[in-house]
């Protein structure tokens, strides 16, 4: 994996990049250590168009639907010069509080899509727990891919492609099985189903099926 | 009697007198004035009397007419005899031979009335009120290959015994005379100019030729003394019709030319509803054709030595124009199979593709949880990822 500054090679154990000296602490100089709150797309520079924007946030939900532990985000603004798309997707990634369907979800199986349009450069960071899957090769397509987009400024085009695009590349490495209603998840966040007394379970009515002996 | 007595009886009578004569006076003006005057004319009738036969003329009258049995007396019904001349003079005999019974009788001697049905033998039905012909008639059905019949051979000997000029052969009589005459005429009228006689075969719809039958010997054995074409007709459906040419003039055409001659006749006939007019419209068309190929080949006919040749026989379904149009035919028949198979293919297609994709849609994908150590101090991520600037 590379330093988000320098792009230099960085192996697990360091806290720093060796080579720039990078490291989440020195971004909280800037950004803060805080949790921020984030929608999942979060269009600062004004660069989608409201149907572009509803029609991403469905195929976000596809994803999450598809993939119960992982997310797809993404940021467009213009940043400041010190800061590139990759350190803001690395802190992005760190310290969001992403609105997702489910708050269960962790930011270590997240993605994150930072595009800066005033500087034309794109970055995709992974959580660890997905890292894996992804070698330089594929997340170099995706990017190309996405910046093809991004060059004809069809912006909600990019966003929907480097999902897809991301949803195939975990397709390849995770485990399918049927979809079932989390009941539990219901129950605890206080919904309870409207005929539950048709359910066998609920309690029996009395007195009226021996009205009289 | 007093003299007072008297005057008052003297007076009395004047008076009753004098009232008398007031009532009639008055009676007459009052007929007078309500009452029309009679003519002079009905005065004198009135004054007149009719004669009247005196026994002795009557008796003399009597015996001389002449025997109740003789001619020109005109007899009652009952046949009883009439004894009074004066009945016989006032009543008029009740039946009888009258004229318009005479002229009602369509047997009888004298002209009968015109009728409607005599008038259309000089009018159009059309003129008249009357259905025509093609209007009557219900649409034919095609004849089915199962009801079709060869000619008899009492069929093909009448044919054969028909003359050399006699190009119209219609055995059968199945076209009308009016139609007959027409067609005969027209034949006639192209056997004057053109080299290829042509002669027509009229047969009935639910005949059809047999194959051994030999066609040389038909109108006398003319047809193989010079170039002729033969166009066996099944009258009211030309799409059987059959072309017989002189086995020379059907090598030297081209089988594109025959084929075309075929089927634009039978599209011309095909224009027409009326098996008749068909029949008209199939011959004008195949003499054209044939004034065209004449022209193509030179007005010469054929030499003796290549006369008494069989006809040969222009077979619509291995032409080229017939398979143009079969082309055609089929070539929306398959065209329409293919754009339904391809539509079938298309709805099966998506139809599928929604079943995966919702099949899709209710599959989930977990994925494994490796075990991980933070980089670069960050908490869930280590910089995994990518950077380009797409510029």
């Amino acid at each position: 994996m590379n330093c988000p500054r320098c792009q230099a090679t960085a192996s697990p154990p360091q806290n720093t990049c060796a080579a720039c000296g990078f490291s989440a602490t020195l971004l909280h100089g800037y950004l803060g250590n805080q949790w921020v709150r984030l929608e999942r797309i979060t269009d600062a520079a004004h660069c989608l168009r409201l149907e572009e924007m509803r029609r991403d946030e469905v195929v976000l939900d596809d994803f999450e639907r598809t993939f119960p532990q992982a997310f797809f985000a993404a940021y467009l603004g213009v940043l400041p010069n010190n800061i590139n798309v990759a350190e803001l997707g690395f802190w992005l990634l760190n310290q969001g509080a992403f609105n997702t369907h489910s708050f269960s979800r962790r930011n270590d199986f997240g993605i994150v899509l930072v595009v800066d349009p005033a500087t034309q450069t794109a970055s995709l960071t992974l959580g660890y727990a997905i890292e894996g899957y992804f070698d330089g090769g594929v997340v170099e397509r995706i990017l190309q891919t996405t910046g093809s987009h991004l060059k004809q400024g069809a912006y909600g085009a990019a966003i929907e492609n480097a999902c897809a695009r991301c949803g195939e590349q975990l397709r390849k490495h995770a485990r399918s099985m049927e979809w079932q209603p989390d009941a539990v998840t219901t129950a605890d966040m206080g919904l309870q189903p409207l005929r539950g007394g048709h359910q066998s379970s609920s309690r029996p009515l009395t007195g009226i099926s021996n009205p009289r002996p | 009697m007093t003299p007072a007595s008297h005057q008052p009886t003297a007076g009395a009578e004047l008076r009753c007198k004098s009232l008398v004569f007031a009532l009639v006076l008055w009676a007459c003006l009052s007929a007078t004035a309500e009452v029309p005057q009679p003519s002079v004319e009905k005065m004198e009738d009135r004054g007149l009397t009719l004669p009247r036969w005196s026994e002795q003329e009557l008796r003399a009258f009597r015996e001389s007419l002449p025997a109740i049995s003789g001619p020109g007396v005109l007899l009652p019904d009952n046949g009883g005899t009439i004894t009074d001349i004066n009945e016989l003079l006032r009543t008029p005999v009740p039946s009888g031979p009258r004229l318009d019974h005479l002229f009602n009788n369509p047997d009888s001697e004298i002209s009968p009335r015109l009728r409607s049905e005599d008038m259309r033998l000089f009018l159009p039905e059309s003129i008249l009120g009357l259905p025509t012909q093609s209007q009557t008639k219900n649409v034919q059905m095609p004849t089915p290959l199962s009801a079709l019949h060869p000619v008899t051979a009492e069929f093909l000997a009448a044919c054969n015994l028909a003359l050399p000029q006699e190009y119209l052969i219609d055995p059968d009589l199945l076209v009308p005379e009016m139609q007959n005459h027409d067609l005969m005429r027209f034949l006639e009228f192209h056997a004057r100019d053109a080299r290829i006689k042509l002669h027509v075969l009229i047969i009935a719809h639910d005949r059809k030729l047999t194959e051994d039958a030999d066609l040389g010997k038909i109108a006398s054995g003319s047809l193989l003394q010079t170039d002729a074409c033969l166009l066996v007709y099944p009258l009211g459906e030309p799409w059987r019709a059959r072309l017989f040419v002189s086995k020379f003039v059907h090598d030297q055409t081209s089988t594109q030319f025959l084929a075309e001659t075929v089927q634009a006749c039978l599209h011309e006939s095909m224009q027409a509803s009326d098996a008749h007019d068909q029949l008209h419209r199939y011959t004008v068309q195949l003499s054209t054709r044939l004034f065209w190929l004449q022209r193509a080949l030179g007005k010469e006919p054929t030499t003796a030595n290549e006369k008494d040749q069989a006809l040969a026989e222009i077979a619509p379904t291995a032409t080229a124009g017939n398979l143009g149009g079969v082309n055609i035919q089929s070539i929306v028949v398959w065209s329409s199979a293919v754009l339904l198979l391809l539509g079938v293919t298309g709805i099966t297609g998506r139809h599928i593709y929604r079943r995966l994709r919702l099949r899709r849609q209710n599959r989930v994908w977990i994925l494994p949880e490796p075990e991980t150590v933070p980089r670069l101090g960050g908490a869930f991520t280590g910089g995994g990822g990518g950077m380009i600037r797409y510029a």
